[in-house]
């Protein structure tokens, strides 16, 4: 696999756990409104994850 | 370390290793005492000991451990079987007691060290790092409290170490031979350990980086040679081991819980932890990412674990071995590259020792009642607290004292003296006095807690007084449990052994109120 290749995948991740949590939280509204620890953390390695991701999006063909 | 600039500064960095070498060594003499006063004490040391030498103990008479809980003797493990029947020798050997089971991980974590430092001289041809490698194993908090005693976590660890080490011997996709032995060492993990599948990911990653068509294929063959015998052992207990092995090990999240833990293994472990992170980053944008990264990225994941009821430091065990390959791993490209310029080799020459000095320093813990130990504590003004731990609190890492002893022997009297079978929170007080284990709180209380689990039969015989004794210690088991017991028993003594306090309770006069 390419790092290319390495980084979208990773891109997908941070965006499924990303969207995961907006979704619990659309599901939870109403009830309460503020975002839980637990989800405030994982929205936080989503972020890393895609910050990380960035750089690799080259195409520069090197193996992962 | 040779070609430095000056004398003067070879000398110095010489004495930095000698004091690296020396620090860790203390630790692995540290452990030492911790194992060889653990084997001289002859009771449940932490919760569950006694549970996991039941496990080898029923292998040993041919019976399996996954079973119906709801009849006598209410027993049921849930643990997969490899580290209790490696113990079953043991267990021939030394009879029904705990030194089986803690002489079986004591040198499971001794070869872990070992594999570890081995490795490293390997990659590095340097001794001194390979030292620190496996001292550093030995050194860590975690290991050190979990290492001796009658437990499969780090056995698991050994095992997933052994299968990394074998997959990552080549850069690219790992040969046949490889392989088998990698597939093989994985598997014995998690035949050890259902914690093992963080690994099995990682690996199942790192070969999915290299070919993505073969990564597939060895995930199906992988997959099938663990499935098959799982759904035999499945089919042979009735469906038990199902229930056992993966319904009662899905509990309550604690968030809280798992934060703690991140913070706790990050203070403690820091600099193996930021070298490890830099070889990340360094393979992920300038070099091939290896299977120690990729290990390293997952067993730290898979710390989120430990927010689990029942999980704790344990599950971080894993992240720290591969947080120490992967630190010794980019040390070892650090010092190349600091080897092309004068002020690099200088520089690396005092700053790595140093870091690792400071790491000895984040993981500090000793007894301070060992004659060996004694004058350490008296020079750093530690006298008069039995144990210090950077830790902080913690019911793990003490030496039992003879007084311990004394009040164990104490609560095996009143089990042995009580008529009939006993009812012990604890499996050793039952085993000493030749008596049947009775009842495995945890389990009980995680499938009462899923609703898998009519405690009514159990209730039964506690109200009807069949138990001659009731020693409970956490009062893990379940409320109407708790409550029967409450009714139908009297406390009649306190017993403080290994600092918890064990309640001894003998039946109520009838028509006694409670």
């Amino acid at each position: 696999m390419s790092k290319r290749g390495l980084g979208i995948l990773i891109l997908l991740g941070a965006l499924a756990l990303a969207g995961s949590q907006a979704l619990i939280q659309a599901m939870r509204m109403g009830r309460s409104p503020e975002w839980g620890p637990l989800q405030q953390a994982a929205l936080a390695v989503a972020v890393i994850l895609a910050v990380l991701a960035i750089p690799l999006l080259a195409r520069d063909g090197r193996p992962a | 370390m040779t070609g430095l600039p000056s004398r003067l500064l070879q000398t110095v960095a010489h004495g930095l290793w000698a004091a690296v070498l020396l620090a860790y060594l203390a630790y692995a003499l540290i452990f030492g005492i911790y194992a060889a006063a653990l084997f001289h004490f002859s009771f449940d040391y932490d919760q569950g000991e006694g549970f996991e030498l039941l496990d080898a103990i029923y292998f040993a008479r041919g019976q399996w451990p996954y079973r119906d809980i709801e009849a006598y003797p209410f027993y049921a493990s849930n643990y997969p079987p490899l580290f209790h029947v490696l113990a079953v020798p043991l267990v021939w050997i030394f009879g029904p007691r705990l030194i089986a089971g803690r002489l079986l991980s004591t040198a499971a974590t001794l070869a872990l060290a070992l594999a570890v430092g081995l490795a490293v001289r390997q990659w590095t041809g340097r001794w001194a790092l390979a030292g620190w490698a496996g001292g550093m194993v030995l050194a860590s908090n975690y290991v050190y409290h979990i290492g001796p005693l009658s437990r499969s976590h780090v056995t698991m660890v050994l095992f997933e170490t052994l299968a990394v080490l074998a997959l990552a011997r080549s850069t690219g996709f790992p040969d046949r031979r490889a392989l088998i032995w990698g597939s093989l060492a994985l598997m014995a993990a998690g035949w050890t350990k259902q914690h093992a599948l963080i690994t099995v990911l990682a690996v199942l990653a790192y070969l999915f980086l290299r070919d993505p068509r073969r990564a597939m294929g060895w995930a199906l063959g992988f997959g099938a040679a663990n499935l098959v015998p799982f759904f035999l052992v499945n089919w042979a207990t009735q469906g038990y081991w199902w229930l056992h092995i993966i319904e009662a090990n899905i509990n309550e999240y604690d968030y809280r819980q798992a934060f703690f833990l991140y913070g706790q293994w990050f203070r403690l472990h820091a600099v193996v932890l930021i070298l490890a992170l830099l070889l990340v980053l360094y393979e992920l944008y300038f070099d091939r990412l290896s299977l120690f990264s990729v290990w390293a990225v997952f067993a730290a994941a898979g710390g989120a674990l430990a927010g689990k009821w029942g999980a704790g430091e344990s599950y971080f065990i894993t992240a720290v071995v591969a947080g120490i390959l992967a630190a010794a791993r980019f040390l070892s490209r650090l010092e190349g590259w600091a080897v092309r310029w004068p002020a690099g080799r200088a520089t690396t020459a005092l700053v790595v020792p140093l870091a690792l000095l400071l790491q000895a320093a984040l993981v500090f813990h000793m007894p301070t009642d060992h004659p060996l130990t004694r004058p350490v504590a008296r020079l750093l003004g530690l006298e008069g607290v039995r144990y210090v731990d950077r830790v902080g609190y913690t019911q793990l890492g003490h030496l039992p004292t003879a007084e311990d002893l004394r009040n164990g022997w104490k609560v095996v009297a009143y089990v042995r003296s009580a008529p009939g079978p006993a009812l012990t929170e604890e499996a050793s007080w039952a085993l000493w006095a030749d008596k049947e284990p009775v009842t495995h709180p945890t389990q009980l209380l995680n499938l009462y807690k899923s609703g898998k689990l009519n405690p009514e039969p159990l209730i039964q015989m506690i109200r009807e007084q069949q138990f001659g004794v009731v020693v409970l210690r956490a009062q893990f088991y379940p409320q109407p449990v708790l409550d029967a017991i409450g009714q139908a028993y009297r406390p009649i003594d306190d017993v403080p052994v290994n600092g918890f306090l064990y309640r001894i309770l003998v039946p109520r006069e009838r028509g006694a109120s409670p």
